[in-house]
């Protein structure tokens, strides 16, 4: 056997092994998400707790009026729910935009803390516990600047975590905004609802295992205290905070039907800069974590923490090597002599992927369609290739930092006006 | 002060002569002994090097142990030598003709004919050396020849005559009882011959050895001219060779061959390219039982060596994809009785090292790119090994057949041809008057790290083992299990995997398609379908 041999069997193996386990999570993710469609995810309670709703946001006058106005709008009980925004060093029109908001709201506790370079700027967990040292809710819930929540969202979110006591945080779902802007963004939109959405409710249906994704989210305040805070070093501030409370004996819901909307980058640049914040800072949960993975007291996290390991690891290794034998063989540099390794492999695989995906638009509305059938597999051969590219960049990038002591730099998401 | 000046001088240039005196003298000591010397010009050009690289090979292809240097080196190394073959000299020192000329005259001509006990026998290649000498001797015996294009006309049996145009800057016979010629050389203005002698001196006026007919010519000359006896030297056979005969083609072809040479009664030899793993598919016990079928019925095997395997050429690599290759054939009771490799492996250390491992060894006219030629060694360091060589033949018609026999030749039929062209081939071979041979009446031999293997009277020894060359058809494994080698438990062939993978890719996919179907119906039911009930419901809702 040659080298080349070697390596697509190890390609086979690695590829064939998480696309298994992600049919295993799909599975587990459409009975459940079935299951939540029959109901109207709403538990009743006695008594609505005071939540504090967070907003870090940096220079996000384009999207914050629309943001703070959803929020304004929620169905939550007024006097029950505050909204902080951190305007964080902004140098846009942000201030005045929010100070119109305020002065035509004036019942509402709409607070907006303006921070400078000295105070702020140092990205989104530094935002959040400015926040958190001037709010007041019991519960906190998160929300990105560019976020247009339902008005349901927050009660269902908050009525979900009231109602078990062994919840740290639910989580909700969220969807893409601004989906038929670029070509770009509809693989964003399918990558979210298949690869965010449908893999949450899989892991939380079979292992009540959720990362909570950085908005739309609701978590007890006392146990943001006693972790004392975020991370601050961290820049995946929300797997960093799921570790962590899963660590503590808590769990996280997902709950999809409370839901937000969420402006994506229109642009391959923005979104290249955006995944490789999220990969350097899931590496860096990856490497804080680890050692968790064999640690029994650790709970379910463990299976979260060998997720991870295997897609960074695994899989980056795995479609390196099938991409590069697949372009050496084209080129005939390089020759496969495995018995059975043929094209029906990568047909079956296509396939799989294709009705895997499929399966996660077929329960939302106006997704299912030929077209996005036809995405889905140009998807396979552009978009996902360009996962490769992002996480051996982040690695690069995590490792020219560890070797230059640099810190981590909170590289912000362009917003782009929208009509 | 003036003394010290001239003192001063005279050891400055002591030193600045003495060491190139010293080192010319290594260097002229440095030629090894040999049965034959080799002169070519001092700056011989590449065509020449190549040439003189030629003369060498077919000489160890007839056993000499041949020396070789350019003029300047030889001169005062000619004593040491009997037999001198002057190739094209055009540039080399005057004292070298002095040389020829004392030689010419220590020697004693006493018999009639072609004489034979010269102390120094001289072959001129080429006409220019040749001249200076007669010239410089004051002898005018020859002929002199402005014309540039000949005709060679050589015959090398009473019926097989062939020609060919040659270009030379002139050309020169001798004239007056010669003592023997050959062949024949005609311009527009002269008739020579192709080869004659006279006295201890002998000549070919052509020197281009990269036409195959002077080459050919050659090779009978250069035998003739260093037999020691009257009469013809040893007759040498030629082999047909069935070659670049790869494992797991369709054997089928391969088959018919063979069968067409069974059926002809001719001796043959199939070189099969060397296989490293996989050895014992079902595909490659049908070829080995087809060679096996081949050994019984007379036919040999040899191995072509490793090419293209290693990005730089690896000696230490090769001696292991050898022994692997070799074990894999004898393992399915192939033995292969010698090597066969591109001609270019002769001038090399490495594969001089390689090669010493058979006793047997084919040539081709291949070039192994990754080897490079060593000429700094004066000599053939191969001929020691005392290997049993087996030149390509030299093409002079299509079929390739030999026309010379003075040392053992292949007759190399390309298996990629059709099967019609190949048996004509053979029955040209079979009416050929060179003799073919079969492989099992010679002895052979080859070792690698972990075998040994040595043939003799019909007997195969392998590490101290009788090994069994007899046919006995083999019965296939049906539901053979492509297992590999070190991966066994993960690298196990994946066709037998795709069929589980196939079962469990159906299953998932009509699993996928259920759920899309329920999860469609959901969606119409909450989105569209509303049943009479529910709209009395909103109905009232909406206070109408």
């Amino acid at each position: 056997m040659s080298l080349a041999d070697y390596l697509s069997l190890y390609a086979i193996a690695a590829i064939w092994g998480l696309m298994f386990i992600n049919i295993f999570l799909s599975i587990g993710g459409i009975i459940y998400i079935l299951k939540i469609n029959n109901t109207d995810g709403h538990i009743p309670i006695k008594e609505y707790p005071m939540v504090t709703i967070m907003v870090p946001a940096h220079n996000e006058s384009i999207v914050i009026r629309r943001t703070v106005l959803a929020l304004l709008d929620f169905d939550y009980p007024e006097d029950r729910y505050e909204i902080i925004v951190v305007n964080d060093n902004s140098t846009d029109d942000s201030a005045e935009v929010l100070q119109v908001i305020q002065s035509k709201n004036p019942g509402r506790k709409l607070i907006v803390i303006n921070t400078d370079n000295i105070l702020g700027g140092k990205g989104k967990s530094n935002a959040l516990n400015i926040a958190l040292s001037v709010s007041s809710g019991t519960v906190i819930a998160i929300y990105d600047a560019d976020n247009t929540p339902e008005p349901n969202a927050l009660r269902i979110l908050v009525e979900n975590l009231m109602g078990d006591d062994n919840l740290g945080a639910v989580v909700g779902k969220f969807r893409t905004r601004n989906r038929n802007a670029s070509i770009l963004t509809r693989f964003v939109n399918i990558e979210t609802l298949a690869y965010q959405c449908m893999n949450q409710a899989g892991r939380y249906y079979f292992f009540k295992l959720c990362t909570i994704p950085g908005t739309n989210y609701v978590i007890r305040r006392s146990l943001i205290d006693e972790m004392g805070g975020w991370d601050a070093k961290a820049l995946s501030e929300d797997t960093e905070i799921s570790f962590r409370l899963y660590r503590m004996g808590y769990y996280i819901r997902f709950m999809p039907l409370a839901v937000t909307w969420e402006q994506e980058p229109q642009l391959l640049g923005q979104w290249f800069k955006q995944r490789t914040r999220w990969a350097k800072g899931n590496i860096y949960v990856l490497i804080k974590n680890f050692k968790y993975a064999f640690v029994k007291k650790a709970g379910p996290m463990r299976l979260d923490v060998l997720y991870f390991a295997l897609v960074y690891v695994l899989m980056l290794t795995a479609l390196i090597c099938s991409d590069a034998i697949f372009v050496l063989g084209i080129l005939g540099l390089c020759h496969v002599t495995l018995a059975g390794f043929s094209t029906l492999l990568w047909g079956m695989a296509i396939l799989l992927f294709v009705l895997n995906v499929l399966i996660t638009l077929a329960v939302e509305k106006n997704e299912f369609n030929l077209q996005s059938a036809l995405l889905i597999v140009l998807m396979l051969f552009t978009y996902s290739k360009l996962w490769v590219a992002v996480v051996i960049n982040a690695g690069i990038s995590s490792m020219q930092d560890k070797i230059y002591h640099k810190e981590a730099v909170w590289d912000k998401t362009e917003r782009i006006e929208e009509t | 002060m003036m003394f010290k000046k001239a003192f001063f001088g005279i050891i400055i240039l002591l030193i600045f002569f003495t060491p190139s005196t010293l080192v010319n003298a290594e260097e002229n000591s440095g030629i090894p002994d040999g049965e034959i010397l080799i002169i070519y010009s001092d700056g011989a050009d590449e065509d020449a090097l190549q040439a003189v690289q030629s003369i060498v090979e077919i000489l160890t292809y007839q056993s000499f142990k041949v020396s070789f240097a350019s003029a300047s080196d030889s001169t005062e190394e000619l004593d040491r030598f009997s037999n001198i073959i002057c190739y094209q000299l055009e540039k080399y020192p005057k004292e070298l003709l002095e040389k020829f000329q004392t030689l010419e005259e220590t020697t004693s001509d006493t018999t009639k004919g072609r004489p034979k006990d010269f102390k120094h026998n001289i072959l001129f290649m080429g006409n220019d050396c040749l001249k200076a000498y007669l010239d410089g001797s004051g002898r005018n015996d020859y002929l002199s020849d402005e014309m540039k294009i000949g005709k060679v006309t050589y015959n090398f049996s009473e019926l097989t005559s062939k020609e060919e145009l040659v270009e030379e800057n002139f050309f020169l016979f001798l004239k007056d009882n010669l003592d023997y010629t050959s062949g024949k050389i005609e311009t527009e203005d002269t008739e020579g011959y192709f080869c004659a002698s006279k006295g201890n001196i002998t000549h070919i006026p052509v020197s281009d050895l990269s036409d195959e007919l002077v080459k050919a010519a050659f090779v009978k000359e250069v035998a003739a001219w260093k037999w020691p006896y009257n009469g013809e030297p040893n007759i040498y056979a030629q082999y047909i060779v069935l070659n670049q005969v790869y494992p797991f083609e369709d054997p089928d072809k391969l088959l018919k061959v063979i069968n067409y040479l069974v059926e002809k009664k001719e001796p043959f030899v199939i070189s099969v390219m060397p296989i490293y793993t996989n050895g014992t598919f079902p595909a490659m016990q049908q070829f080995c039982e087809i060679l096996r079928y081949a050994q019984d019925n007379g036919g040999t095997i040899i191995m072509h060596c490793p090419i293209n395997q290693m990005i730089s050429f690896d000696k230490d690599l090769m001696n292991k994809y050898i022994r692997i290759s070799l074990q894999i054939y004898m393992d399915q009771g192939v033995y292969p009785m010698g090597l066969q490799v591109p001609e270019n492996w002769m001038l090399n250390d490495d594969t001089i090292d390689i090669m010493s491992h058979f006793s047997t060894i084919f040539t081709t006219n291949e070039e192994d790119q990754q080897i490079e030629a060593q000429m700094d060694s004066n000599t053939n360091l191969i001929y020691k090994d005392g290997h049993h060589w087996v030149s390509s033949s030299i093409r002079l018609d299509d079929t390739g057949v030999s026309y010379t026999k003075v040392s053992s030749t292949a007759v190399y039929l390309d298996m990629t041809e059709d099967i019609p062209i190949l048996e004509y081939k053979i029955d040209v071979c079979q009416k050929s008057f060179v003799p073919l041979k079969s492989l099992w009446d010679i002895e052979h031999s080859f070792w690698t790290d972990e075998d040994l293997m040595k043939y003799s009277n019909q007997i195969i020894m392998i590490n101290g083992e009788r090994a069994e060359r007899g046919f006995t058809p083999t019965e296939y494994d049906t539901n053979y299990k492509y297992d590999r080698n070190i991966l066994n438990q993960f690298s196990k062939d994946l066709s037998s995997e795709n069929q589980k993978l196939i079962i469990a890719v159906f299953i998932i996919s009509i699993i996928f398609i259920l759920f899309i179907f329920l999860s469609r119906h959901r969606n119409r039911e909450k989105f569209f379908i509303k049943n009479e009930n529910d709209e009395v419901e909103e109905d009232k809702k909406d206070g109408n």
